[in-house]
């Protein structure tokens, strides 16, 4: 298998002409959780959704395993990248499995027939996540935390060798936040996957991410926490003093 | 795709229920018909005289098929841009696509008529269902439109109802405009009824919108995604874009052609997927949609015996039985529904 690449090279982003993120230079190889931090504005969404290929960068380029994700196929894209959004879904007389087995549409004929190993992928991630319990519960009559635990099941069940997640931990208590930063750590170790996320939960995050991508003033600096520690401005943002 | 034997069960007594409604409205009018009527229209045509099987064929078959049809097309029209919309209160009435089609109508049956072009009249065929698609397509763009700017469903709806108004409005300039003929022929079209299609037209409905039905099967699997939302389904291989389009194209052609030949039926698409939703408990399109369909087409059976047997003499506007079946539904689904979608 080949093991995964993640490049911006001098890729400009932003909307209208006005660009939010300027000239970035970053890669990632291999698997790994990156944490892409800084304040709201700073571009962190911007980036997310280039990366998901939902916005054509103004100039330079984004390169995921080597192939640029605007524009890309649709059903190439869906092989390569899943995604979890901040806000779980939350709709009624739909169960947990059901949401689960919408992982694997990409892979399955129109009518969405799940064949054996589909069911198979399906019970395993629920399994993984510890929901399978849970999996004929309507998606409204679960926690939160449980709700974005099917988000990622069904992500999961996608199979692909990305996973962005859009602020997933914003509407958890705090236990559930603990829970579900682990169970990235052991994707992103467990299953080779390159785990990209936005969050505003730095205590937790910062030590855990091998990478983190700090979006600040126009630029994003990257590097690993010991060297981000190094950088005025990081410091100026994560400053713990009271 | 797998079939529950719940949901096999339900769509047995449904169907049980549809064939019972479907004699029950056949038998129903202000000339007394037996089934017995029916069976020797069929088999042995030879035993009726010719102004039986005029009844039977040009009255009776043609307005209970067409309740059915539009019935089942509303229906249908209200799942798919409830699930587009991703919410519970869109439906061709409620955002202004059957004024938009009325407005069509209103064009094609006083509009010429006030330019002293020949008057097509509320049946006429082609000219107003062309005329009716493209005022409802006229709305359904703008609400689309807004609908890619504002995620906030309130507000698409809102816009849907000022829409309707102006519309309303246009069709009243047109109105005082128009001929006492034509003028007349419009507001019974606006009263709704299944009993101004002949025979032709009955036909033509139904070319229309059962080809619409059977294409709407194969947007199953993307609608599902559609519910979890826009970014998941474009994530999951859905061209959201392209399904937009074609919903959007559905919405108006099932909506538009009811209207152009019915009148602006009101309510029925926006109450039967829940009707649907709430017997078959689940949000699968695959079982949703012809759930709306069966459900729809009762829904449209019961409103038409209704209208036909309540009235001491003659039968009550058809608008006026769907609005207050089913905004009771519409009410229900408001309080209940405080917390999550659908």
């Amino acid at each position: 298998m080949q093991s995964n690449s993640l490049i911006l090279n001098n890729l400009t982003i932003g909307y209208k002409k006005m660009p939010v993120l300027s000239a970035v230079s970053a890669a990632i190889e291999g698997s790994q959780l990156v944490l892409l931090c800084g304040k709201n504005g700073s571009g962190k969404s911007t980036l997310m959704k280039s990366m998901l290929g939902l916005l054509k960068p103004m100039s330079g380029e984004i390169k995921i395993n080597g192939f640029a994700p605007y524009p890309m196929s649709i059903a190439k894209k869906a092989a390569l990248v899943s995604y979890v959004a901040a806000k779980p879904v939350n709709i009624n007389n739909i169960t947990v499995r059901e949401i689960a087995e919408t992982g694997r549409a990409p892979y399955t004929s129109w009518n969405h027939s799940m064949s054996p190993t589909d069911n198979k992928i399906v019970e395993q991630s629920l399994e993984y996540l510890q929901i399978e319990h849970i999996q004929h519960k309507n998606i409204d009559e679960v926690s939160d935390g449980e709700r974005q635990k099917t988000m990622i099941a069904r992500a999961l069940a996608q199979d692909t060798p990305y996973l962005l997640l859009d602020e997933p931990t914003a509407f958890l208590d705090y236990p559930s936040k603990t829970e579900l930063i682990r169970i990235l750590i052991r994707l992103s170790k467990e299953f080779s996957k390159t785990v990209v996320l936005t969050s505003h939960d730095l205590d937790l995050l910062i030590p855990v991410s091998d990478r983190l991508w700090f979006c600040n003033n126009g630029e994003v600096i990257s590097g690993s926490s010991a060297d981000l520690h190094k950088n005025p401005s990081f410091r100026l943002f994560y400053d713990k003093t009271l | 795709m797998h079939i529950s034997l719940r949901h096999s069960i339900l769509f047995i007594i449904l169907a049980l229920l549809l064939l019972l409604l479907l004699v029950l409205d056949f038998i129903t009018g202000s000339t007394p018909l037996g089934l017995s009527d029916l069976f020797s229209y069929w088999f042995n045509s030879d035993a009726l005289n010719d102004e039986t099987i005029i009844l039977i064929r040009d009255f009776r078959i043609t307005r209970v098929v067409t309740a059915v049809l539009a019935g089942a097309a509303l229906a249908l029209s209200g799942l798919l841009m409830q699930t587009i919309f991703r919410n519970p209160l869109a439906g061709p009435y409620v955002l202004g696509i059957s004024s938009g089609a009325g407005f069509g109508v209103a064009l094609a049956v006083m509009g010429t008529s006030a330019l002293g072009i020949n008057a097509f009249g509320t049946g006429g065929g082609w000219p107003v269902l062309i005329s009716a698609a493209m005022g409802s397509a006229a709305v359904m763009l703008v609400i689309i439109a807004a609908s890619l700017k504002m995620r906030d469903n309130v507000t698409v709806l809102i816009l849907g109802m000022l829409l309707g108004a102006v519309v309303s409005a246009l069709i009243s300039i047109i109105e005082y405009a128009a001929n006492s003929l034509s003028l007349k022929a419009y507001v019974i079209w606006g009263m709704g009824s299944l009993s101004a299609l002949s025979y032709q037209n009955m036909i033509l409905l139904a070319v229309v919108v059962i080809p619409v039905m059977l294409l709407s099967f194969f947007a199953g699997k993307p609608l599902n995604l559609f519910l979890l939302g826009e970014d998941y389904a474009g994530m999951s291989g859905v061209n959201t874009k392209s399904l937009r389009l074609i919903v959007f194209i559905l919405t108006c052609v099932l909506a538009g052609a009811v209207t152009a030949f019915c009148g602006p039926l009101g309510f029925v698409g926006i109450a039967v997927p829940h009707i649907a939703r709430w017997i078959f408990r689940t949000q699968n399109h695959f079982v949703l949609i012809p759930a709306v369909l069966i459900c729809g087409a009762v829904f449209m059976l019961v409103a038409d015996i209704l209208s036909q047997r309540m009235a001491a003499t003659g039968v009550l506007p058809l608008n006026a039985i769907t609005a207050i079946t089913g905004v009771p539904v519409i009410i229900y689904i408001i309080i209940k529904n405080q917390k999550s979608y659908f």
